[in-house]
This record gives structure tokens, C-alpha cells and sequence, in this order.
């Protein structure tokens, strides 16, 4: 009885303050939802919040059902271009799961959760063609797009920011991208939250090293999130 | 109190462990306020400007139409340093340098090649200065681009990882990057890693790479080859020449070094090979990665003197103890060949990795080894793990320094970490012996004690103690210095030895000066030193001859012939007596005489030349022969004596005359009459005839061998041997007939003798 109670009470607790990260309004698209947990909810603020984000954030959000069909996992966006975490090692491995991505983009499923402003909606919806890319990292194939003018993610947000909005990262890992050439290796730092639903990543090369490089997002989180 | 002698400890123990050479922080609080890792730091020197230094390391990057990428420079020989950010990015998709390398052309113009992050291939650029910044030339190349220059020629060898197997390639551009054109260059046999490039005084482009030849554990069978080209990238001897006999165990790991207990470790895949040429004879040094019977990875070194064609045998640098890789080679301008390499020691509980610098000042032969700093990863608060340093560091020379920059160990920051460390260590051996040449003496006699510097030099960088100086011939000996040996010369310094030379022979004398020091190549410096010791040197006539003389019993008659006894040596003569010696010595007799001994200067001669020897004759008699004999001091060391003579010979006659008849210049075998009158009363008195001959034949006198004596021929004489009769004084008149031709012809000639007069001299020709 008192372990129910307990229980009832923190969803209140969670379920409140959720409500006060929107500013107090109700989720939008959210009426009829199911309450998101913790972690999506600090997904959904982080996805929601401008600090993070480029003019062009809806047509990533939007493409991650797409990719979810794809097999991919977790998608990397960077300032100007997305890509699947999955390596492929030949260009025509990646051929098959970007044409299914492709296809998938064509019946998006609505979100069920708003998370773009009326600015970020008015913009495209779409990452246009989607298909088996060369990514210089690590010299590996991806489903994903070519660099193009767009911009994903913001500029010049440091990760010192990003903490300070949404709290310490739950956990930061370093991850190395050797491709296998003599080519420095990129050093990746990566920021983990929402139980890594959604990761913000610096990279030692940048000028500011402790700029936002890219963010990694789980696509089953992601969906389940706003979807 | 405790904590004070715990800090005196400490900085006891950091001051014994601090290397020899000063090491700059690069980077500083201000100028690196990220705290960046700075690796694979590559370094140039300014040719036309040696105090200017430029480095580039892994530190910001760059933002298309914004942020440029950073470049250090130090206009102070590297004292100071600021971090310049020029480095325009070469596209949209680039966020910042992905390799690195920068070169300054002969004429001081600096070129960068750099490989733009987040860019597919062609992904390489070379840079020049545009303005205060540089821009980046056309795209070309995938991976790990170099940079030289030869000439107007900018060249860039990097690995193309597009072809299989992968080859190394040179990029040649003559518009400064512009266009670019491109060449394979390694062997197609084999998959081709570490290309790297070094360029000659007389622009000879040489590059260094491997054949992969198949991976083992961490290392792999490999060959290192040099490839050239004399026209500057247009064609090269593809594949080139290996420069060690067989194949090689070289590094090929992701994982060098040992990261136990929270370490880190680097990577060497194409950490392995390095290129540099002797910029005054042009001879071409390699190093290369190779485990040998030690276990351990090892640094290796060949030479080549022929353009590459051919390879002296390897050497090892390192010193076989521990695991050692990442080689880069320079050549200072004495010859003098540094390497520095990074080795590591993994027997305690962290890892300790060391930079080092090995000098050789013998072509080779052996090593000075310096660690330049040690650090273990854990004690850094950054650091890629697996590229902790990079692929490669920076090592230059100019002139007689050697300039170098790693990724080592922050000094003096607030947060302990990964810096760029820059360094300048002299070429100029520790200690370095030189004589600029053996000592020369004024020319010596015997007997003097003749000075002569003996200027021993040290060229090296630390103390020279020379231990003694020995001579091989005891004629040369060294003055002990006043302190005495050991005697220490500081380095550019030279110490004046005496020695002194004591000829006890005459002639060129020579020596070899032994020179024993603390030299470790020339332990013992031999010095050939000659001098030239004289001597007096008497000069004195070998024969005297004197006129037909006219005998004592007639009267006071004499005959005087110089005696010169003369000094035609270098140095002073003593002479200790002259006297007249031999058969007939009593004839003879000396004037102007000194009193002896004397010491006659070059050039003088006894008596200042009054010196004679005089002949007075006791008889009439064909030869009256005698000696002069000087007796002089030969050997002044040791005051012998020697004794030359000279030989005198004369004739004694009584007042009279001697005719000879010719023909033409030719004694006749013959003379038909001869008739001599005296003229009474003067030339114009009467005429009385004194003697007549006929048919006189003529007479020949042989002298007698050895002797000064002369050859002798008349027809008639008188008051001589033949005719021992003198004529009074008076005058004389001589009439000579001569049958010429069958036909009677005939002369008349007049004399005049006096009372010691004996003209031997009359010659009537026809």
C-alpha cells in the first residue's frame, strides 16, 4: 500500500514537473497521450528546446521513423548533413536499408508530439533524398544525406550550455574514429541523457572544443517519444 | 619543517632529471585556454631568417568564411611564441586540419599541406600566404600529405588509399598549389605506407616509404625504399632502392606503448620512417623501425653518398633496451646527424614514455642518446588515446642547431597536460677537439730554443679536458701550462700550448704531437709539427793559384791571394783557427788574420775579406804547394769541430818572363827563332841581345794531380825552371820568327821587368 502510494506520488511529482518544463502549457499533440516517462520527457524537452537545434530540426525529427525502417538505431545528425549510426563498409551494403529509408520518408507518420515552434514547422518537413553516403569519418557508408546547405543543429552552442539547461549529463564517454588511414583520429566526447536517448557530442577538432559537433538520437526512443 | 626538506628533495630530484637542452612550453594559459592536446606537431625554420620558427599542431580548427586554423610562430629563435590563427579553411564540409605539414621554400616563403577533417577524398591541400593568412590550393590527395620545396617546385607525397594496393604518391605543383599534378611513386608490389620527403642542396627530391609486406602481432615485414627525382617531381626511379639488405620488422600497431593501470597509448602504423639530407654534401639519411635480436623495436640509420643508389649498413640508434618508434631524422650543417624518437618503459606501475634525441657526430658511428622528457599519460589531463603524440613530430635543422617540437608534457601550465614542446639543442658535439693547424716555428739554429703555438680548440658544446700533450721526438717538448694539466678549454674556445723546439740536428725536424682528451670520438688527436733547424756553413775556396812569383832571395817579393773565409749558413759559425799546412808551407803565409776564434753572422767572412794568403818563395820550383786549413765549431750543441782546407799552389821564379807563339790563337808546335834583347839606355837605348833559341819546340807543364796547380804551355822562358837564368830589370825587346806557310814571317814585341818582375803572360800570335 505505502509502495503505491509512493509510486502515485512520484508519477504526480514527474507528471508536474514535465508540465513546468512546457512553460506551464499542456504538451503539444499530447492530448490523449499516455504521460511520457522521465526520460522522454527530458527527450521531449531537449528535442523541443531551440538551444540544441537549426532551423532545419523538423525534417530530421520527422525522417526518424524513416530510419528506424532502415535498421538504424541511433542517427547522427551534424550541422549540415544526417546519417545512420549502422557502418556499412561498401557503398552498395548501404544501398538496400537507404532505399528503404527513402521509401519510408514518403508516409511519414505524424508526430504525436509537437516539438517543433511555428518557426522550425514552417520550415521543410523533409531531408530530401536519402541514400548509401560516403562519411569522411571514418571512411564507412551510411544511410544518410550528403553535406548540404541546411543546418541541423545550432551554431556555436557549447555543451556547457546544454548542461546548463537540461542538468549534467548522466554520464560522458570519449569515443575515438580512427578510419583506418593515418588521418588524425576525431575525438569524440560524448554528453549522454535521457538514458541515451539523446547524446550531444563535442569533437577535438573544433575551435571551441567543447562546441556542440553533433547529437546522436536513439530512433526507438525518439519515435516512441513523439511518435 | 619537514615540508621544506620534502620541497628541497623534490626540486633536488626534478633539477637531476632535467634534460641538458631548454624546453619551451609553446603553448601557455592565454594561448591555449582549451586545454588542446596539440599532437603530431611538425616544425620549420625559415631559411633567409633563422630566428623565425613556424609550428603547426593539432590544436583549434577552422570554420568555413570563419575561424582560421591556428599556426605558432616564434620571431625570437623560439624563445616566445604566439598562435596565429591563418589558416583559411578549404571548404564547407572541413572543420579543421586533419594532417599536417609545413615547409619553408629556400628563398624564406612558408608552405603548408593540410588535410581538411570532414572532407572526402581528394581531401589534401597546399597552402600559401594570401595576405597575413594562407589559403589553400586546389584538392588532391588522401592521406598524411608532406610538404617540400626544390626550387620553384612545391611538392607533396602522400598515400593514396584509393588504388590497391595503396601506393605512395607525389603531388607537384609550380603555381604554388593552384593546380597540382600527381605521380605514383612506390613500388605497385606491395601496399605502400610512411611517405615522407626530404629535398638536397642542389634540389634532388628524395622520398622515403615502405612496402607492407605482411602484419604479424604488432609489427610487420616491411622494406624501406627511397625513391628520387632530379627534376624536381616530373619522373623518379620508381620503386627506388631499399636501403637495408632483406625486409624489416617494423611497427604496425593501434596500440604502442602500455596502457596498464589508466595510461594511454599511441598508435604507429606509419610511425616508423623518416628522411633527411646533409644540406652541405648532399648525403641522404634514413631511419627506420626494426625489431631486432634485442626484442624490441628498434631506430635504425643507413646513409647514402651516391643519391640513393647505394646504402651504407645500418646502424642502430637506439640502445636496444627498450621498445622505441616515431624516427624523425635531420642533418645539421657540420654533419652532424640528430633523431628523435620516443621510446617507452613499462616496468613500473605506470608507463613511462620518453622523448629522446640521439646526435651522432661520426657519420654514424656511434651515439649520444639525450632524453629530452619523460611523462607518464595518467599524470595529463588530455590526450587522444591512441594518437597521444600523432603519427610523427617535428625535427629541423639550421645551420649547426637542431630545432625540434614534440607532444610532450606541459611546463608551467595550470592544468598538467599534453603541450607542443619545442627545443633547440646544438649540433656541435659535446666536446669536439680541433688543432686549426700545428704549430710553426721560425727557422732554428742548433742550439736555440725556438717557441711555437700550439692552439688546441674546442668546438663541442661542454668542456673540453685535454690530459696532457706528449711529443714523439724529444728536439719538441710542451711547456706544462702554469696551472699544469689537465687543462679545460670552455666550448668556441682555444688554449695556446707552448712548445718549444731545440734542434740538435740540422735539416727539416718533425715531431707528433699526442693530444690526450676527453673527446669521446678523437680520444687522442695526433698533430704532425715539422721545423726547420740551420746551421753556420763555411765557405771557403777549394784552390787558390798564384801568379809565377818571384823568389825571396831576389827580394822582398810576394804574392797575395784573398783567403775568404765566409759563413754561407742560416745561422752563426764559430771558427777556431786558420793555418797554413803541407809541403811547402813555409812559402806561405797568412795576413789580415784575426785573432780567434770568431763568430761570423750569415753572410759575414773572416777578417771582414782582408784575409790572404801569401805566397813568398824560398825556390825556383814548378808547383810550391800548401793547404789553408779553417777549423770550425760544426755541431754548436756540442761544440765539435770540423775542419775544411783549401789548396794553394804557386810558382816560385826569378825576375823574368815566360813566351808562348800562336797561330791564330794556337800554340804553334814550333817556333823558328826567338831572340830577347835588353835595351840599354831605356826604351829608345841600343838593343843587346840577351839570348836566342832556335827552332824552340813548344813546352807543355802537367800539373800534378791534386793540387791547385794549373795546366802550363810556352816556347821560352827565363829565370823559370826550364831556364833558370833571371833577366836583369830593364827592357826587353822580343823578335820571333815564324815559318808560315814556308814562307819566314816575323814580330817584335817589348817588356819591361822589374825587381820582382816576371811577366809569365807574353803571347806573341801570328
Amino acid at each position: 500500500m505505502a509502495r503505491s502510494a509512493t509510486a502515485l506520488l512520484g508519477l504526480i511529482a514527474l507528471l508536474v514537473l514535465s508540465w513546468a518544463a512546457f512553460d506551464g502549457q499542456p504538451p503539444l499533440g499530447a492530448v490523449g497521450a499516455a504521460a511520457p516517462s522521465g526520460d522522454a520527457s527530458k527527450l521531449i524537452d531537449m528535442l523541443r528546446d531551440p538551444l540544441l537545434w537549426g532551423p532545419e530540426k523538423s525534417a530530421v525529427l520527422d525522417s526518424v521513423p524513416a530510419f528506424a525502417q532502415a535498421g538504424e538505431t541511433q542517427i547522427e545528425i551534424l550541422p549540415h548533413r544526417v546519417v545512420g549510426r549502422h557502418k556499412y563498409k561498401k557503398s552498395g551494403e548501404a544501398e538496400q536499408p537507404a532505399s528503404r529509408a527513402l521509401n519510408a520518408m514518403k508516409t511519414l507518420p505524424r508526430m504525436r508530439v509537437q516539438v517543433a515552434t511555428p518557426q522550425e514547422g514552417a520550415q521543410p518537413h523533409t531531408l530530401g533524398s536519402v541514400s548509401a553516403v560516403a562519411f569522411p569519418d571514418d571512411r564507412t557508408f551510411r544511410v544518410g544525406t550528403p553535406d548540404r546547405e541546411a543546418r541541423y543543429i545550432a551554431s556555436n552552442v557549447r555543451i556547457d550550455q546544454v548542461e546548463q539547461r537540461f542538468g549534467k549529463a548522466e554520464k560522458v564517454t570519449t569515443e575515438v574514429i580512427d578510419d583506418g588511414t593515418d588521418r588524425r583520429p576525431i575525438e569524440l566526447k560524448l554528453y549522454h541523457f535521457a538514458k541515451d536517448a539523446i547524446i550531444v557530442v563535442t569533437a577535438d577538432y573544433n575551435s571551441d572544443p567543447r562546441t556542440v559537433d553533433r547529437v546522436l538520437l536513439n530512433t526507438k526512443a525518439v519515435t516512441q517519444a513523439i511518435f | 619543517m619537514r615540508k621544506n626538506i620534502l620541497f628541497a628533495l623534490l626540486a633536488l630530484l626534478i633539477a637531476s632529471a632535467a634534460p641538458a637542452q631548454t624546453l619551451v612550453d609553446i603553448a601557455t594559459n592565454a594561448t591555449d585556454p582549451s586545454n588542446l592536446a596539440d599532437s603530431e606537431p611538425s616544425i620549420a625554420v625559415n631559411p633567409t631568417n633563422p630566428q623565425q620558427i613556424a609550428v603547426v599542431t593539432f590544436s583549434e580548427g577552422w570554420t568555413f568564411g570563419g575561424t582560421r586554423g591556428p599556426m605558432w610562430v616564434s620571431n625570437d629563435g623560439g624563445t616566445t611564441w604566439s598562435k596565429n590563427f591563418v589558416l583559411t579553411a578549404p571548404t564547407a564540409g572541413s572543420g579543421g586540419p586533419g594532417d599536417q605539414k609545413l615547409a619553408y621554400s629556400a628563398t624564406g616563403t612558408l608552405y603548408v599541406a593540410e588535410l581538411g577533417l570532414g572532407v572526402a577524398v581528394p581531401r589534401c591541400f597546399i597552402y600559401r600566404p594570401s595576405g597575413p593568412n594562407w589559403i589553400s590550393g586546389a584538392a588532391y590527395g588522401d592521406d598524411q600529405p608532406m610538404m617540400e620545396s626544390s626550387g620553384g617546385t612545391r611538392l607533396s607525397p602522400w598515400l593514396n588509399f584509393g588504388v590497391s594496393p595503396e601506393q605512395s604518391t607525389s603531388e607537384r605543383t609550380t603555381d604554388d598549389g593552384v593546380t597540382v599534378a600527381q605521380a605514383g611513386i612506390g613500388s605497385t608490389a606491395f601496399p605502400n605506407r610512411t611517405t615522407r620527403i626530404a629535398v638536397g642542396p642542389t634540389g634532388a627530391v628524395y622520398v622515403i616509404y615502405k612496402t607492407r609486406q605482411g602484419v604479424s602481432g604488432q609489427f610487420e615485414t616491411a622494406t624501406f625504399r627511397v625513391v628520387r627525382s632530379t627534376d624536381a617531381g616530373v619522373t623518379w626511379n620508381t620503386p627506388g632502392v631499399a636501403v637495408h639488405p632483406g625486409t624489416v620488422q617494423t611497427w604496425f600497431t593501434s596500440s604502442w606503448g602500455n596502457a596498464k593501470n589508466g595510461g594511454k597509448i599511441g598508435r604507429a602504423r606509419s610511425s616508423d620512417g623518416w628522411i633527411a639530407v646533409n644540406p652541405t654534401t648532399g648525403a641522404i639519411w634514413v631511419v627506420y623501425c626494426n625489431r631486432d635480436a634485442s626484442t624490441f623495436g628498434q631506430i635504425y640509420a643507413a646513409m647514402s653518398t651516391d643519391g640513393g643508389n647505394t646504402w651504407s649498413a645500418p646502424v642502430r640508434v637506439t640502445d636496444g633496451t627498450h621498445n622505441s618508434a616515431y624516427p624523425e631524422v635531420a642533418v645539421a650543417a657540420n654533419g652532424t646527424v640528430g633523431v628523435m624518437y620516443i621510446d617507452y618503459d613499462d616496468s613500473g606501475a605506470q608507463t613511462m614514455y620518453t622523448h629522446r634525441l640521439a646526435r651522432s657526430f661520426n657519420n654514424g658511428a656511434t651515439w649520444n642518446r639525450t632524453a629530452l622528457q619523460s611523462l607518464t599519460t595518467q599524470a595529463l589531463s588530455n590526450g587522444v588515446n591512441g594518437f597521444l603524440w600523432g603519427d610523427y613530430e617535428g625535427l629541423t635543422a639550421a645551420g649547426n642547431t637542431f630545432l625540434g617540437v614534440f607532444t610532450g608534457q606541459s611546463i608551467g601550465r595550470a592544468v598538467v597536460q599534453f603541450d607542443p614542446i619545442f627545443y633547440r639543442v646544438s649540433a656541435a658535439p659535446p666536446v669536439a677537439i680541433q688543432v686549426p693547424a700545428p704549430p710553426s716555428f721560425e727557422p732554428s739554429c742548433l742550439g736555440d730554443k725556438q717557441p711555437g703555438t700550439l692552439k688546441v680548440c674546442n668546438t663541442g658544446a661542454a668542456d673540453l679536458v685535454i690530459t696532457s700533450i706528449t711529443s714523439s721526438n724529444p728536439e719538441f717538448t710542451i711547456v706544462s701550462p702554469s696551472g699544469g694539466f689537465p687543462v679545460t678549454v670552455s666550448h668556441d674556445f682555444c688554449f695556446p700550448f707552448t712548445v718549444i723546439f731545440t734542434p740538435t740536428g740540422v735539416g727539416v725536424r718533425t715531431t707528433t704531437l699526442a693530444i690526450l682528451s676527453n673527446d669521446p670520438s678523437v680520444p687522442t688527436l695526433t698533430v704532425q709539427a715539422t721545423a726547420v733547424a740551420g746551421a753556420g756553413s763555411l765557405g771557403l775556396a777549394p784552390d787558390e793559384l798564384y801568379p809565377p812569383t818571384v823568389i825571396r832571395s831576389v827580394g822582398a817579393c810576394q804574392s797575395s791571394r784573398p783567403l775568404v773565409v765566409s759563413n754561407k749558413g742560416t745561422c752563426n759559425l764559430t771558427i777556431t783557427n786558420v793555418a797554413i799546412g803541407g809541403t811547402n808551407a813555409g812559402d806561405f803565409s797568412l795576413s789580415g788574420l784575426p785573432v780567434l776564434p770568431i763568430t761570423l753572422e750569415p753572410g759575414h767572412a773572416v777578417g771582414s775579406g782582408d784575409l790572404e794568403a801569401v805566397f813568398s818563395p824560398t825556390a825556383v820550383a814548378r808547383e810550391r804547394i800548401a793547404q789553408a786549413t779553417v777549423t770550425f765549431v760544426s755541431d754548436p750543441a756540442t761544440g765539435t769541430t770540423s775542419s775544411q782546407s783549401s789548396a794553394l799552389c804557386a810558382e816560385g821564379v826569378r825576375t823574368g818572363a815566360r813566351v808562348l807563339v800562336t797561330l791564330g790563337g794556337v800554340p804553334m808546335p814550333e817556333v823558328h827563332e826567338i831572340e830577347l834583347k835588353r835595351l840599354h839606355g831605356g826604351w829608345f837605348g841600343f838593343a843587346r841581345e840577351v839570348d836566342e833559341v832556335k827552332k824552340a819546340p813548344l813546352q807543355t807543364v802537367t800539373p800534378t794531380p791534386g793540387t791547385a796547380c794549373a795546366f802550363l804551355q810556352f816556347h821560352r822562358e827565363y829565370g823559370a825552371v826550364s831556364n833558370s837564368g833571371q833577366l836583369v830589370p830593364g827592357v826587353y825587346k822580343l823578335k820571333i820568327e815564324a815559318i808560315i806557310g814556308g814562307k819566314e814571317v816575323r814580330k817584335a814585341t817589348w817588356f819591361n821587368v822589374d825587381t820582382c818582375g816576371f811577366d809569365g803572360t807574353i803571347v806573341v800570335d801570328f
